[in-house]
């Protein structure tokens, strides 16, 4: 029982270590590869049409609605004590600072990483990326690059997006609910914002969004057999990318912290 | 010419090559037989590239093909055509940019103008016996269809050495045909060195200049079709006449 407890654990700790070690791999190579000749303007832009401007109405959505609830839930505890004023700075700084990037970057994992895990993984039990390496294409280079370049500047383009539509959506609460004249409340949002805050938001962005496309490519190219292989490693993506998305922003909200105290 | 020595290879615990040997001389289409998941597409990536062997070398044109620098390696694949058993198109793109995917990537390598890739895809294309699809999709394609316009991005830039993992297999009666004649023309025309892996026999004849049967991940026999026809091996004579009874099944029943 114990044997088997013991085995099982240590399984589990090897296959992290090993999915690890892929990952800094794949990364170190993606990097590398990013830096190389040639340089393939047309796909960066399919990719980045496709993870920035086709994930626009989801995040509009999700981002828009978040600041409408967030702004109510606030204005529940505020109104108990009066201070209905601090519902602004409030959603301003918790959009901007953590709810805007994280949210962002679970839909984004959700929405772009499972779709690349799908197709990254029918095209390698398809033989595709085979036949790209007998075609003397690096599959890096060809299909990774692409993606995390384009993941790691769209992402924090579209958290800059939803940051504003979610103090908007804060701002739809307070108007045309609470009453607070609009002046007032963008003066009171942008006055309790930093430049600080921003940029630690933005910045974290930068890394979800290489992290949603390495943790899909590396499940992609790993899919082994059929139908069911790809179902498999695109809900194993999806559950990586999450958990990573979160650990990866508790570890640069703490470093944030001590930073930029 | 392509040279194998020694060539091992096991998944899991399951031995696929055995220390196995070949060699296919410049010019000369050799067809690899065997049964399904004997491991003759697994020879054909090893002689690709595409999988590392455990033990042994692959040798093309002298050159042991790992211990090649990889702009090396790019260089030789680039001399290189492999036809896959499912097509393996890219099914991003339409048909026309698949057959010329090579020049389009390594322009810098191949310096054609997009008139003069244009002219290649066609004319590769209509040797495989299609023309006007440029611009379809794979997936608007049939299955004999996607294996000519696989053909056809194989030799599209004219290599000198050509792979084919099972050329015929899921094709009707006429295409595996097409698909014979254009391997034999390949090879008339061009001295294309190939290797045709495959199970049917009909195209076996048709195309070998020599033939090998791959059994238990080793090479058990090797000569010219006369020869394989006349065999006195009982495996190969057992699987050229496509028999029920004979040693291959009886050491499956043994093992099961």
């Amino acid at each position: 029982m114990i044997t088997k407890f013991v085995l099982t654990i240590g399984c589990k700790v090897a296959a992290g270590l090993y999915f690890m070690g892929g990952m800094v791999n794949l990364g170190a190579r993606a990097f590398f590869w990013s830096f190389r000749h040639p340089f393939r303007g047309g796909r960066l832009f399919e990719q980045s049409r496709k993870a920035g401007m086709d994930s626009l109405p989801i995040v509009s959505l999700v981002s828009s609605f978040i600041g409408i609830i967030f702004a109510l839930q606030t204005a529940y505890q505020m109104q108990k004590l009066g201070s209905e004023m601090y519902i602004a700075s409030i959603v301003a700084v918790s959009m901007v600072r953590e709810l805007g990037p994280v949210i962002t970057a679970l839909v984004v994992a959700g929405r772009v990483g499972a779709a690349i895990t799908a197709e990254i993984g029918s095209m390698k039990v398809t033989e595709q990326i085979d036949a790209l390496e007998t075609l003397g294409s690096n599959p890096i280079q060809y299909l990774v690059v692409p993606r995390f370049v384009s993941l790691a500047l769209m992402l924090p383009l579209l958290v800059l997006y939803a940051d504003i539509l979610g103090i908007f959506g804060g701002w739809l609460i307070c108007v045309y609910k609470l009453g607070i004249s609009s002046t007032m409340y963008l003066r009171l949002s942008f006055d309790a914002l930093f430049y600080k805050d921003l940029v630690t938001g933005l910045i974290k962005t930068v890394f979800f969004g290489m992290i949603i496309a390495l943790v899909s490519c590396y499940h992609g190219f790993n899919v082994k057999g059929g139908a069911e292989g790809v179902g498999d490693a695109t809900r194993r993506a999806v559950v990586t990318s999450f958990i990573l998305i979160i650990t990866t922003d508790c570890f640069f909200t703490a470093l944030f912290y001590f930073i930029f105290p | 010419m392509i040279n194998i020595k020694g060539l091992s290879k096991s998944f899991e615990s399951h031995q696929v090559l055995d220390s196995l040997d070949l060699t296919v001389a410049t010019g000369v289409t050799l067809v690899v037989l065997g049964r399904s998941g004997c491991g003759k597409s697994v020879l054909l990536k090893h002689i690709v590239g595409l999988l590392r062997p455990e033990s042994g070398e692959v040798f093309i044109d002298g050159e042991d093909i790992w211990k090649l620098r990889d702009s090396r390696m790019d260089a030789l694949r680039m001399k290189m055509g492999m036809v896959f058993q499912g097509g393996a198109l890219f099914d991003s793109l339409t048909v026309g940019e698949n057959v010329g995917f090579s020049y389009i990537e390594h322009m810098d390598y191949f310096k054609l103008s997009k008139k003069e890739i244009e002219n290649r895809v066609t004319e590769s294309l209509e040797m495989v016996g299609l023309s006007g699809i440029e611009n379809e999709m794979p997936s608007e394609l049939s299955g004999g269809m996607k294996k000519r316009v696989s053909l056809a991005r194989a030799i599209c830039t004219k290599p000198d050495i050509i792979l084919y993992d099972e050329p015929t297999t899921g094709v009707d009666p006429i295409t595996a045909d097409v698909i014979n004649e254009l391997i034999r023309g390949l090879h008339d025309v061009l001295k294309v060195t190939s290797i045709v892996v495959t199970h049917d026999m009909r195209s076996a004849y048709k195309v070998a200049d020599r033939i090998a049967m791959m059994y238990k991940g080793k090479i058990i026999a090797e000569g010219t079709p006369g020869d394989i026809q006349n065999t006195q091996n009982p495996v190969v004579y057992q699987f050229i006449n496509g028999l029920a009874k004979g040693p291959i099944t009886d050491d499956i029943n043994h093992t099961v």
